[in-house]
């Protein structure tokens, strides 16, 4: 098994094997980002293409600065904010209503199946979900999403808040269904 | 704090996602594959352009410092001073060895008649003085310059051989003697041509002295025209050598006419997922080219050469291929379809580059013309190479199947005999006596197919940068 330094070089010289090896270690983990960000898993599909093209076109600019995993990451998640700023553009992102959470709705998502939660976030809204990912699951602040996506703070904070009442109704729901079929999910 | 600063709500759906994993689909690869090699097909193509401007553009450059070189030459040439005798170059032309004959031929007339002609010569240069004096103001300035500038130097060298003319013009009388005055005032002014008089007068040299330095310089260029003449005669040189540069096939797809019914399904190499694939062949990688050999060449005239020799020339590019061919013991070998031809089990397999290399023994028969034959050389080359085809290797770049090769022969998919052509300049540097170093920019255009069947590859251009070590005879 070759080490990552041999792939980079590898994959910086072209070498297709390079490059294939590279793409099995780190395109399952790539997948589950795409399809957070995407409607479909076909759109996740196209998108971990799209970032594994530009992976290995841009792969000599890589400098070994940061993990070639979290390099990789950031293009898919700039890959697929590329992909939904073309429906953003259509239906641009606007501040919606205030929702009151109160402090003590707490979930516990241990119980669910990957493969369910995705759904579950492929049902936000477009902008909802992008604003969703960037925020609770890879960290930024709504001004750094602001930034990113093109909207005000104000809009992602709205946006955010939209998407997390949202998640929690649906989770609600998911949860009503296994109590009614006697299979307590959460 | 507002609610979506929440942080239990994001943690747990970030641990959710913290190591969460998903297949994607089994295509995805090949999909990804095909997208770069196209891209990669594109860059390669711009690569290609980039080397052959670069080489025409060399050619172009040589050609360019030809012209000027020989310009520069040819107006040095004109201007050359025969003042000094440290300026009389070896190579000095015709025109120098002539004006040093007619001065030397000058000096023995004027010595013989210094001694023979006695009371004659009082008579001429009475007569001279007759001839002066009828003159009109401007020529008579000049040649009493001429005249007190000669008595101030050499006597009676001028006079002598004023005298020399007249009595020349005395015996030839269909000539001269129509109209002897106008005859005479001829033969002063070609007098005072054939002696450079003006350097006489710039530098204040004794005309003896002068001559003596062009016959110096007279003997020092018959020396160095018959050195130069016996080197002519032989004109012999070898050199050693070698050229690299990029190999351009046309198409860059293969054309798969390779027949997917001759694919074998029933092999234990193949997965049952390949069967049924139509063959590859996509060019994803530059071509490249390169030789070493031996080269000889004869100046068979003042700008011409003759040049022939033996090269080792390979060939080689990267293909993309998705079968493999098995032996006789059942071992996966390398195979593409539309460049090699086995009859041989094909079998379909996952996707692979290959890179596909043909050696040849060439020897090319090239005519050069020399722009410049100096210290520094410029040629222009043009002729036709015989290729005669050894060998093609098939070798899986990812080592995973063993290499397959096919030979020249009447079984074998590739002729025998090639015919290329040849262009290319080459700039040279004398750096001794007997060696001079080249550097050769050209192309080669195959004439023909390297395999027989003819909706194949066809016209490969190959455009390099060649080296050569010559030893001169």
């Amino acid at each position: 098994m070759q080490s990552e330094k041999e792939l980079i070089e590898g994959c910086t010289n072209g070498d297709r094997a390079a490059q294939k090896a590279l793409y099995e270690r780190y395109c399952r983990k790539m997948m589950v980002i795409c399809q957070r960000y995407a409607k479909s898993d076909q759109e996740a599909e196209d998108i971990l293409q799209e970032g594994f093209i530009k992976v290995f076109m841009s792969i000599k600019s890589f400098r070994e600065e940061a993990k070639i995993g979290t390099w990789i990451t950031r293009i898919m998640i700039n890959t697929a904010l590329n992909a939904q700023r073309q429906k953003l553009y259509l239906l641009p992102m606007v501040d919606v209503e205030e929702v009151t959470i109160r402090e003590e709705e707490q979930i516990s998502l241990s119980s669910f199946h990957l493969a369910e939660l995705i759904d579950i976030i492929q049902t936000l809204p477009d902008g909802c979900r992008v604003v969703f990912n960037l925020f609770a699951i890879e960290g930024y602040s709504h001004r750094e999403i602001g930034e990113m996506v093109g909207i005000s703070e104000g809009t992602s904070k709205s946006q955010y808040n939209r998407a997390k009442s949202l998640l929690r109704t649906k989770i609600a729901v998911e949860k009503n269904r296994y109590e009614k079929f006697g299979e307590s999910k959460i | 704090m507002k609610n979506s600063e929440n942080p239990k709500f994001e943690e747990s759906w970030r641990s959710a996602f913290a190591d969460a994993e998903a297949n994607p689909p089994d295509a995805s690869w090949n999909t990804i594959d095909m997208h770069l090699s196209k891209v990669e097909s594109g860059n390669m193509k711009k690569r290609v352009v980039f080397y052959q401007r670069l080489a025409a553009a060399a050619v172009l450059f040589g050609l360019s410092l030809g012209s000027v070189g020989l310009w520069y030459l040819a107006d040095r040439e004109e201007t050359i001073s025969v003042n000094s005798i440290e300026e009389v170059k070896p190579a000095a032309k015709n025109s120098e060895l002539k004006r040093a004959d007619e001065l030397i031929a000058e000096k023995k007339s004027i010595e013989q008649n210094k001694i023979s002609s006695g009371d004659v010569r009082s008579e001429n240069r009475r007569k001279l003085g007759s001839e002066m004096s009828s003159a009109n103001n401007t020529g008579r300035a000049k040649e009493n310059a001429i005249n007190k500038d000669v008595k101030g130097t050499t006597g009676n060298f001028f006079q002598s051989a004023l005298n020399a003319n007249e009595q020349n013009a005395a015996a030839t009388p269909g000539i001269l003697t129509k109209e002897p005055r106008q005859a005479q005032g001829h033969n002063l002014i070609l007098a005072s041509n054939q002696l450079p008089v003006a350097e006489i007068k710039l530098n204040g040299k004794p005309v003896e002295e002068i001559v003596e330095a062009k016959m110096l310089a007279r003997q020092a260029i018959v020396r160095e025209n018959s050195k130069r003449k016996s080197g002519e005669e032989k004109g012999w040189w070898a050199a050693i050598g070698g050229s690299g540069g990029n190999y351009d096939t046309q198409p860059s797809v293969l054309p798969t006419s390779f027949s997917a019914s001759r694919i074998s399904n029933n092999s234990s190499f193949a997965s049952s997922q390949f069967m049924g694939q139509a063959p590859m062949g996509n060019q994803v990688s530059v071509g490249t080219s390169y030789s070493v050999g031996m080269t000889i060449g004869k100046k068979i005239a003042k700008r011409w050469v003759l040049i022939t020799g033996v090269n080792y020339l390979n060939q080689s590019i990267g293909y993309q291929s998705n079968l493999a061919v098995l032996d006789a013991n059942n071992q996966a070998k390398a195979f593409l379809a539309g460049i090699a031809d086995a009859n041989s089990n094909v079998t379909a397999t996952s996707q692979y580059n290959i890179n596909s290399i043909n050696e040849f023994v060439s020897i090319p028969v090239q005519a050069g013309y020399l722009f410049l034959d100096r210290k520094v050389g410029l040629q222009l080359n043009a002729g036709v190479s015989s290729d005669l085809f050894y060998r093609n290797t098939l070798v899986d770049e990812s080592k995973r199947l063993l290499n397959y090769s096919e030979s020249a022969g009447d079984d074998s998919a590739y002729r025998t005999l090639n015919w290329t052509g040849l262009v290319g300049t080459e700039l040279s540097y004398k750096m001794s006596k007997h060696y001079r170093v080249s550097f050769v920019p050209g192309l080669r255009y195959s004439f023909n197919s390297v395999l027989k069947s003819s909706n194949s590859v066809n016209n490969p251009i190959v455009w390099d940068i060649g080296f050569r070590f010559r030893y001169l005879f």
